[in-house]
C-alpha cells in the first residue's frame, strides 16, 4: 500500500533537479545537452512502457520520432501551417499508422516482432529519404521556430523550460499508468500472456494501445526536437537512432521510469565526453554497454536499487 | 451450469478427447481424473478456451462458449489456475492478485495516466480486497512481497487468489496440489472446500487421489480421451473399469 509521498517522491526529486539545473549550468552547450537529454528521455520512457513493462520490443521507434519531426518540418515549411497544428496532425498520423500496423505486428513475438518493427522503421526512413520535394531527402530540411499565439520559443532557457516540463509531465503520466489497472494489465502481459488472458485482459487490444501511445509520444517529441534543432536529416528516423533508443531503455533499466531518464542522460552525454578519444569513442561506448549488460543485466537503476535493498536487509 | 456435450479434439491423427459429455452442477466440486495422457489437460484447455474443439458443445449458463477466447470466458464468469505456474514474476504478489479484478476496474488509458479520482478510489478498494483475498488463501504474509520471493506452494495459492479476485461463477483448478507435500496438499484441500462453500462452482483436475476422493461431489474418469466412468467418489472407487485402468487389467 504505497502512500502518496512514496508514489511521488521520485517525481519531486526530478522536479527539484530540473529546477536547479539551469542555475548550475551556465554554459549554453551544457544546457543544450540537458535539453536533448530531456527530449530523449520522453521518448525512452514511452518506449519503456512498451518494452520494459509490456514486454514488446520495437526496433522502429525512431521511425515514429522521424514522422513527427518531418510532419512538423514539411507542414510548416510547405503548407505554412501553424507549428502546433503540424505537431498535432503529425502525432495523429503517427497514431493512425501505429494503430493500423499494431494488430498484425503485435501478434508476433520475440525475434519476429523485432524484425517486423525494424522493417516498419526502415520503410518510414526510406519514404523520408525519397520524398525529396516534401522532406528535402538526404540533404535535410530547415524547420521554422515554434510559435504559438504570437509567442515564439527562443533561446536555450525557454527551450529548457519546455523540454523539462515535457519530461516532468511524461514521468507523471508513466508513474500513474504503471500503478493503475491498465498498467497492471500491461505488466501481466509481460509476465504471462496466457494468465493475463485468463484474467480477462484483451491482450491484443492492450498491446495495440500501448504501442500507439508510445508511437504518438515519440512523434510529439520528434516534432518538438525538430523545432528546437531547426534543421533535420533523415538520420533521426533511421535504424541507428532506433537502436540508440532501445539501448537507452536497456542500459537505464527495463520497467523503470527513472531508469529511462538515467539511460537517456548517460547515452546522450557519453558520446560528447568520448569525443576526445578521436575515433575510438565507438569502441569505448561499446565496452561500456557490454560491461553494463554483463554486470547489470537488468539495467542500471533496477540493479542498483536491488543492491541497496539487499544491503538494507543485511543491516536489518 | 456447465454442460459439456459430445466434445472432441484431435491433433492430426491423435484423438486427445473423444465424445466426452458431462454436467457440472452449480455449487458442486467436480473432479476430472485419469491416468497420464488420458486427456485431462486437453479437456481443461478446451473448456478454458485455450484450444478450439474439433466438435461438440460447451454450454456455460445456457450459452455455447466452445471456441471462445480465454478473456471472453473470463468476462462470462470463468476463472482458472495453471498446472505449470503462470504467476507474473515481474510484479508484486498483491499486483498479481489485483490483475484478477481487471474486468471490474476502469480500463481507460487516459483516466489511468491522469490518475483521476474515480480510478484512484476504485484502485484503493481493489488493493484492499486483494489483500483480503491473499489472507483468505493463506498467503497473507506475502502481501508486501514480490512474486519472485515466494515459495512454490505459496505461488500456487497466489494463483487461486488471483482467480478468485475476478469474482467468478466457476473456477477451474488445474492440478492445484501438483508438486506439493502432504501438509501443503491438506491446506489446499481446506482452501478448495472454503472456495466451494462460498458458492463458487469448482472443477478440479488432479492426480492426488486422496485429495480428489475427499473433496469431490462428482468425479469424471477419463482414459485414452474417452469417458471411462462417472459418479460419486464411492461409485468411482468401486468401478472395475477404473481399477483396471489404474492398476492394469488383471487387478
Amino acid at each position: 500500500m504505497k502512500s502518496l509521498h512514496q508514489r511521488y517522491a521520485g517525481l519531486l526529486v526530478l522536479a527539484v533537479i530540473l529546477a536547479l539545473l539551469p542555475v548550475v549550468l551556465t554554459n549554453p552547450f551544457h544546457i543544450d545537452v540537458a535539453i536533448r537529454i530531456a527530449l530523449n528521455a520522453v521518448v525512452v520512457i514511452a518506449l519503456n512502457l512498451l518494452m520494459g513493462y509490456t514486454g514488446q520490443i520495437s526496433l522502429g521507434h525512431a521511425g515514429f520520432y522521424g514522422m513527427g519531426a518531418y510532419a512538423s518540418a514539411a507542414l510548416t515549411t510547405h503548407m505554412g501551417w501553424p507549428p502546433i497544428v503540424a505537431l498535432i496532425v503529425g502525432a495523429a498520423a503517427t497514431g493512425v499508422l501505429a494503430f493500423a500496423v499494431a494488430r498484425p505486428i503485435l501478434k508476433l513475438k520475440g525475434h519476429t516482432l523485432a524484425m517486423a518493427t525494424l522493417g516498419l522503421g526502415i520503410i518510414i526512413s526510406i519514404v523520408i529519404n525519397n520524398e525529396t520535394q516534401w522532406t528535402g531527402g538526404p540533404d535535410g530540411i530547415g524547420v521554422p521556430p515554434f510559435t504559438l499565439l504570437g509567442l515564439t520559443i527562443e533561446g536555450e532557457k525557454a527551450w529548457y523550460g519546455v523540454s523539462a516540463a515535457m519530461l516532468l509531465l511524461m514521468t507523471w503520466f508513466a508513474l500513474n499508468l504503471i500503478d493503475s489497472p491498465v498498467g497492471r494489465a500491461l505488466q501481466a502481459i509481460h509476465g504471462s500472456e496466457i494468465a493475463s488472458r485468463a484474467a480477462g485482459v484483451d491482450t491484443a487490444r492492450f498491446k495495440a494501445r500501448v504501442f500507439v501511445l508510445s508511437a504518438v509520444v515519440a512523434s510529439i517529441a520528434g516534432s518538438v526536437s525538430a523545432h528546437y534543432i531547426g534543421f533535420i536529416t533523415p538520420g533521426m528516423a533511421g535504424f541507428f537512432h532506433s537502436i540508440e533508443l532501445v539501448t537507452m531503455v536497456v542500459v537505464g533499466g527495463m520497467a523503470s521510469v527513472f531508469g529511462s531518464i538515467i539511460g537517456a542522460a548517460l547515452l546522450t552525454i557519453l558520446p560528447q565526453l568520448l569525443q576526445t578519444f578521436e575515433g575510438w569513442e565507438v569502441v569505448v561506448f561499446g565496452v561500456i554497454l557490454m560491461a553494463t549488460m554483463i554486470f547489470m543485466p537488468k539495467g542500471l537503476v533496477p540493479s542498483i536499487a536491488q543492491r541497496l535493498r539487499s544491503r538494507k536487509l543485511k543491516e536489518a | 451450469m456447465l454442460s459439456i456435450e459430445n466434445l472432441s479434439k484431435s491433433f492430426g491423427g491423435v484423438h486427445a478427447v473423444q465424445d466426452v459429455s458431462f454436467n457440472v452442477k452449480q455449487g458442486s466440486i467436480h473432479s476430472v481424473i485419469g491416468p497420464n495422457g488420458a486427456g485431462k489437460t486437453t479437456l481443461f484447455n478446451l473448456v478454458t478456451g485455450v484450444y478450439t474443439p474439433t466438435s461438440g458443445q460447451i454450454m456455460f449458463n445456457g450459452e455455447n462458449v466452445a471456441g471462445m477466447s480465454p478473456d471472453a470466458l473470463a468476462r462470462r464468469g470463468m476463472s482458472r489456475t495453471f498446472q505449470n505456474l503462470q504467476v507474473c514474476m515481474n510484479m508484486s504478489a498483491l499486483d498479481n492478485v489485483m490483475v484478477g479484478s481487471h474486468l471490474r476496474l476502469n480500463q481507460n488509458l487516459f483516466a489511468s495516466m491522469l490518475r483521476l479520482p474515480g480510478v484512484r478510489r476504485a484502485d484503493e478498494a481493489c488493493r484492499h480486497d486483494a489483500a483480503e483475498l491473499m489472507r483468505f488463501c493463506g498467503v497473507g504474509k506475502y502481501i508486501y512481497a514480490d512474486a519472485d520471493q515466494m515459495s512454490y506452494g505459496a505461488l500456487k495459492r497466489l494463483e487461486i487468489a488471483r482467480a478468485l479476485a475476478a469474482k467468478p461463477k466457476i473456477i477451474l483448478l488445474d492440478e492445484p496440489a501438483a508438486g506439493l507435500n502432504h501438509t501443503e496438499t491438506g491446506e489446499i484441500e481446506e482452501l478448495v472446500r472454503k472456495v466451494a462453500q462460498s458458492g463458487i462452482t469448482v472443477v478440479l483436475v488432479e492426480h492426488d487421489m486422496k485429495l480428489v476422493m475427499n473433496l469431490s461431489d462428482h468425479i469424471l474418469v477419463l482414459d485414452y480421451g474417452k469417458k471411462l466412468a462417472e459418479g460419486t467418489a464411492a461409485e468411482v472407487r468401486a468401478n472395475p473399469d477404473v481399477i483396471a485402468a489404474y492398476l492394469g487389467a488383471a487387478a
